[in-house]
């Protein structure tokens, strides 16, 4: 065909690949001009995403540091695999259990002094952990005495250990059906956990709806090291059902039903409760079973007005040890222009107490089951998040952010009069960062 | 799979759906739910409506007042805004002023998807001093626009987003038939087409190209696997006087019509960025083909004298050349112009 106009001349042509990147990234500004809701498809590029992370609970408590590093790649046209390798240092010291504060007749408060150890073996505590001095060799059952308060005993020992997890995922996609296979191994000095999952998600009714189901199965043995050669075995089996369901292109809702099942050794070795019939602490002990549901309610709702996005979660569980938890959790994401972004959170935790929970046991009870874990006790919660993010370029993110935590008694929606010493409040930080290929 | 038309009328356009989907209630589902999202931008951005977003704006630009706009509005005042600077002031949506002194009738025998065209009129130029007195309120250099606020330097100014919202509806239609499964189809809005994907049987969409010179013909044909069609051209509306034809591209330079191109269509990932590109390639006049080019999308144009150009100037010759051996089995086989007799 003849051309009409001269040939092209390279003069104008320089500055064009430019504006065409530049109405290309306009437009896909728009709103509505990418998916809102993906089909579920295998990864397309390579990505590696890494963090650090650091958890204070203040002086003498527990520290973690934490290194992250994960990797997704696609594997043919249907698979896409990831890879997940976490290492963590954990320090400090932890509490083991609590004692009381008496006052006996004549006016004497008896202040059990912890510090007087008698023995002391292991690293984080153990069966020959301090006892506090004997009221004056008679049973407090006998002597009149009322408690006025109470104390907590913090092991005397820091601990000092290292985690290595590593864990690898499949996904196979095919139409509207996607198949996942997890297997991983967490590895520590005195626990190991091997365990396998396997999921499927579903897509119907035109992508709108998501039905997910799930199974997982942990082996774990713990190996405590104030017990050497006792190794307790525990297995942990997961049933998921849930449901997403798009309610229109701005909005989320999405159900999940969660029963897990645990059997075996479920104590934790370090935790002892203070028994005021023998003045002395002994290892706590817990049932062989426990059986747990969870169920999580969550909205999520674009508002392009704002160009902000809110989540709003309500989890509620409860399980056969009496432990009833609600969470209510809301996050606000903002765009804020030039690849920010930031993400303000509050949750709000409350926890009703296990049956077998006392702050310290005035006789054993006969059924064998006990505990003084502050974390099996009732207590309410709040926390704060901030995280901000920033797009460098198109393939690199980074992120930063900062969370809050505040454990208190008073703050459960319970009435209760466990003790408050258990209180503690804790600081996170975390740097992140993620590379597309 | 089957395939499901769903025609409807949009932005004063005939439109129209073709979706591959299991059932007739899957299509038709979708298909509902992409021509409610047309009629809500439709809505939202028509300057026939008092009661749209857009025609809010106009009337703070009337009374030259500022106005603070949502974030919807701002990526298109973003988009325009990126048009006008990579156009070097062609692509311009206050321009549209100038129809208050270029009266443009439809031509009588064009079926094409022009807009309602309020301003009909009998044919007549309009006299230089009243094109350079509305020139004096063209130029998105004469706003001042600091997302979420524009403020106007003079009062009687008027945006249209005409040349942008329809493509940006395709577009969006295609994305939201996308999310709701449907995979293989089509979105025509007026001419301005989003192909999702492929045919069932995986052969590509063929799409006519209109012939700038006899609206009812068509040039020939592109084929489309996924992405954005767009075509820009004088053939909808124009003046003839005194034998000489007056495009309705209007530049917003000269306030005078385009000279230099009768039509260009582009092809793009997107309709909008096609449907700019064309426009803005039709603007640039004689020197569009150059423009066009450089742009590294591909892309056809049609000069006044009927002679092709462009990378799928010989898609469409090819087309062409079946065509006139008669072994072309295409739905929309057109009458048979040839480029070098067009002219």
């Amino acid at each position: 065909m003849k051309q009409p106009f001269p040939r092209r001349t390279a003069s104008r042509c320089r500055a064009q690949p430019k504006t065409l990147a530049a109405l290309t990234s306009a437009a896909l500004a728009l709103p509505g001009m990418t998916s809102q809701a993906p089909a579920a498809t295998p990864a397309t590029q390579v990505e590696l995403e890494g963090g650090l992370f650091y958890y204070d609970e203040g002086p003498d408590r527990v520290r973690v540091a934490t290194v992250q590093q994960q990797a997704l790649t696609p594997v043919g046209d249907d698979f896409d695999v990831k890879l997940n390798a976490v290492y963590d240092a954990i320090s400090g010291a932890s509490p083991i259990y609590n004692v009381p504060t008496l006052e006996c007749p004549g006016g004497t408060v008896i202040q059990p002094n912890t510090s007087g150890t008698d023995t002391v073996s292991g690293a984080s505590g153990g069966t020959s952990s301090p006892l506090p001095r004997p009221l004056g060799g008679i049973p407090y059952t006998q002597s009149g005495c009322q408690p006025i308060g109470v104390q907590q005993v913090i092991s005397p020992t820091p601990f000092d250990d290292r985690r290595v997890a590593v864990d690898a995922k499949v996904n196979y996609y095919r139409g509207d059906s996607t198949i996942g296979l997890g297997l991983g191994i967490s590895d520590e000095r005195d626990y190991r956990s091997n365990f396998f999952s396997l999921d499927l998600r579903q897509e119907l009714n035109q992508k709108q709806t998501t039905l997910a189901l799930g199974f997982s199965l942990a082996d774990d043995k713990v190996m405590p090291v104030n017990d050497p050669g006792f190794i307790g075995d525990k297995q942990t089996l997961q049933y998921l059902v849930g449901v997403t369901q798009i309610l229109d292109k701005a909005s989320l809702v999405q159900v999940n039903l969660t029963y897990a099942n645990a059997a075996g050794y479920l104590t934790d070795p370090y935790k002892e409760v203070f028994v005021l019939e023998s003045n002395s602490a002994i290892p706590e002990q817990r049932p062989d079973q426990r059986g747990q549901w969870n169920l999580l309610g969550r909205y999520v709702r674009f508002l392009p007005a704002l160009d902000a996005a809110l989540h709003l979660d309500y989890r509620y569980s409860w399980d056969d040890w009496g432990v009833t938890a609600n969470t209510l959790e809301t996050s606000w994401i903002q765009t804020l222009g030039q690849g920010w972004q930031a993400t303000l959170g509050v949750r709000y935790y409350s926890q009703g107490e296990a049956d077998f929970y006392r702050d310290y046991f005035d006789t054993l009870p006969a059924n064998g089951a006990y505990t003084s874990d502050y974390r099996l006790a009732t207590f309410g919660a709040l926390g704060y998040r901030l995280r901000l993010s920033k797009q460098v370029t198109d393939a690199v993110r980074i992120d930063a952010g900062i969370e809050y935590y505040d454990r208190r008694v008073g703050l459960a929606l319970n009435s209760t009069d466990n003790t408050d010493a258990a209180d503690y409040d804790s600081l996170t930080f975390n740097l992140g960062w993620k590379v597309s290929f | 799979m089957r395939l499901f038309r769903f025609p409807f009328r949009a932005m004063g356009s005939p439109c129209e759906l073709q979706l591959y989907a299991e059932t007739r209630h899957q299509a038709k589902g979708a298909a509902q739910r992409a021509m409610a999202d047309v009629s809500l931008l439709e809505a939202r951005y028509s300057r026939y409506r008092a009661d749209s977003v857009l025609s809010g704006i106009n009337a703070a630009a009337a009374r030259g007042e500022p106005i603070e706009v949502d974030a919807e509005t701002a990526a298109l005042l973003d988009y325009a805004q990126t048009c006008y600077e990579r156009s070097d002031g062609l692509f311009d949506i206050t321009a549209g002023v100038l129809r208050q002194v270029w009266s443009f009738g439809s031509r009588p025998a064009a079926e094409s998807g022009a807009e309602p065209t309020s301003e009909r009129g009998p044919g007549r130029l309009p006299d230089p001093a009243e094109v350079a007195a509305v020139l004096g309120r063209v130029g998105w250099d004469k706003l001042r626009w600091q997302r979420p606020r524009l403020e106007f330097s003079v009062p009687g100014m008027e945006l249209d987003l005409g040349g942008i919202v329809k493509e940006y509806a395709a577009d969006r239609a295609g994305t939201l038939l996308r999310d709701l499964g449907i995979t293989q189809g089509l979105v025509n809005l007026g001419g301005d087409i989003r192909v999702l994907g492929p045919h069932a049987d995986g052969r590509p969409w063929t799409v006519g190209i209109r012939d700038p010179r006899r609206p009812a013909c068509l040039l020939g044909h592109v084929r489309v696997r996924e992405g954005g069609l767009a075509s820009s051209g004088d053939y909808e509306r124009c003046l003839e006087i005194g034998g000489r034809r007056y495009g309705h591209i209007l530049s917003p330079r000269t306030g005078w019509p385009v000279e230099g191109l009768a039509a260009v269509s582009v092809l793009a990932p997107t309709c909008l960025v096609a449907g700019s590109a064309a426009t803005i390639g039709m603007l640039q006049g004689a020197s569009g083909p150059d423009w066009l080019a450089g742009l590294g999308l591909p892309h056809l144009w049609v000069d006044p004298q009927g002679c092709l150009g462009g990378d799928l100037a010989g898609d469409v010759a090819r087309h062409l050349a079946r065509n006139l051996a008669g072994d072309l089995a295409d739905d929309l086989a057109p009458p048979i112009p040839t480029a070098h007799s067009a002219g």
